[in-house]
């Protein structure tokens, strides 16, 4: 028995996909945002002099590294919702989550980046009388920054990917409006084919665009 | 009233919990066995002199990179099944899944570790009267080895996280029995942080053995 293809569906119902390519770019902003905020902070924590401050920062980069992101999506929305007494909303879960985790990777990006700068850069601005905090917001982290942007633009693409496993607790961003009219029309193939064609849209636009970024940071 | 966290079901199924991780070790094997087998054979022929070879390899490598897994595996699992009529056993189709995404990354592992070997060593090679394969079984290979055991041992950190998401499609390994278990008993804070703990501790242990292998490797 033959299958007959039936792309109409996907066509008619292509609306729906426009929103959820839209939560997707906004689910994974947000939490990129935030995973910088978080990244910046726990490197410096991570190269901070302060025994204190450095092994904690280590252990929140070693654990959210090692643990699946697919487990973190659950343990935010339904065991940290219950620790808490909480009701998550699904974008909230999986901006924590997502953040969580992609704070930690940014982490070492920052701190791989930061140590990159050469200590003479520091030296000099301690010699020209700024302070530890001074130089290191003035003169390392611009040059960090340009150094890590290919990475962070790497970790973009990555978190866009893994915005689709928040599907699972129900945000309807592009796998999870997929899965619900394939269900609906019984058409699985044609609308996860859809589904990945948009994924590879989105990370092609991004690869190419983080290439060019490459190439510019580079000469200039 | 606040949320006492209780682990004495999380105790009690401690043994169905590290059961399942034959299931997760078994993907997390396979997919690098036959990850490293297609992807060596795809940055073969992304070193190709043909043309038409080197692209077909850069899309294959391209297009496996830009997927998220939910996607691939779902679409494999339900909508391939559907179009084609068939029916695929969960393992299976999970291994097929994983190991094909995994090829694309491995691939670009391989190409650089081969391209990391001087010319100068190739053309010695020929020089000597060692046809091509020759040159590379005896010559290329063995050095390129040294270079890629690090970034493989990243890819089987990845591959363990990422057979957590297989637990979608009913198999038994660590996440989907921690799903079942904290779904039957009211527990998931604890059975997620058991879950991620486990999860996080298999990546410890396996970064630390690849820093064994590459400590050894430095001695051979």
């Amino acid at each position: 028995m033959g299958y007959e293809f039936d792309w109409k569906v996907v066509l008619d119902n292509m609306d729906e996909f426009v929103l959820a390519v839209r939560m997707t770019l906004v689910l994974s902003t947000v939490a990129m945002l935030a995973a910088l905020a978080l990244g910046l902070i726990f490197a410096l924590m991570r190269l901070s002099k302060s025994r204190l401050l450095r092994m904690p920062a280590g252990a929140y980069i070693n654990f959210f590294q090692g643990a699946p992101q697919f487990v973190l999506i659950f343990w935010v929305y339904y065991g940290l919702a219950m620790l808490l007494g909480v009701n998550f909303r699904p974008f909230t879960a999986g901006v924590i989550s997502l953040s969580a985790q992609y704070g930690g990777f940014l982490a070492e990006i920052f701190r791989s980046g930061i140590q990159a700068i050469d200590r003479g850069q520091r030296e000099a601005a301690t010699a020209m009388g700024l302070t530890a905090g001074q130089s290191t917001r003035y003169i390392i982290l611009p040059q960090a920054i340009r150094i890590v942007l290919p990475s962070i633009g790497n970790n973009w693409i990555g978190m866009i990917k893994d915005s689709s496993l928040v599907s699972v607790i129900g945000l309807m961003e592009i796998m999870r409006t997929a899965y619900l009219n394939a269900n609906d029309y019984f058409r699985p193939f044609e609308f996860y084919t859809l589904a990945a064609l948009l994924y590879i849209g989105l990370t092609f636009v991004f690869y190419y665009g983080n290439q060019a970024l490459e190439r510019k940071l580079k000469v200039g | 009233m606040p949320y006492v966290p209780d682990f004495g079901p999380v105790l009690r199924m401690w043994d169905t919990l590290l059961l399942s991780l034959r299931y997760t070790l078994l993907l997390a094997v396979l997919t690098i066995v036959f990850g490293c087998i297609i992807g060596l054979f795809i940055a073969l022929l992304r070193l190709s002199k043909v043309r038409v070879l080197r692209f077909l390899a850069a899309l294959y490598i391209n297009f496996f990179r830009g997927i998220p897994q939910i996607v691939y595996l779902v679409w494999l699992y339900f909508g391939l099944a559907m179009a084609f009529g068939t029916r695929f056993q969960p393992i299976p189709a999970a291994v097929i899944c994983l190991s094909s995404q995994y090829a694309g990354y491995l691939a670009e592992i391989f190409r650089s570790g081969i391209e990391a070997i001087g010319r100068g060593q190739t053309e010695a090679a020929v020089a000597m009267g060692l046809t091509t394969a020759q040159t590379f079984r005896f010559i290329v290979f063995p050095q390129a080895l040294r270079i890629v055991i690090p970034p493989i041992g990243n890819m089987w950190v990845g591959a363990i996280k990422d057979s957590s998401l297989v637990s979608l499609l009913g198999v038994m390994e660590l996440m989907r029995t921690a799903q079942v278990q904290a779904t039957n008993t009211w527990r998931p804070f604890e059975f997620y942080t058991a879950t991620a703990i486990i999860y996080v501790s298999l990546v410890w242990l396996s970064s630390k053995g690849i820093a064994l292998v590459e400590r050894r490797m430095q001695h051979a």
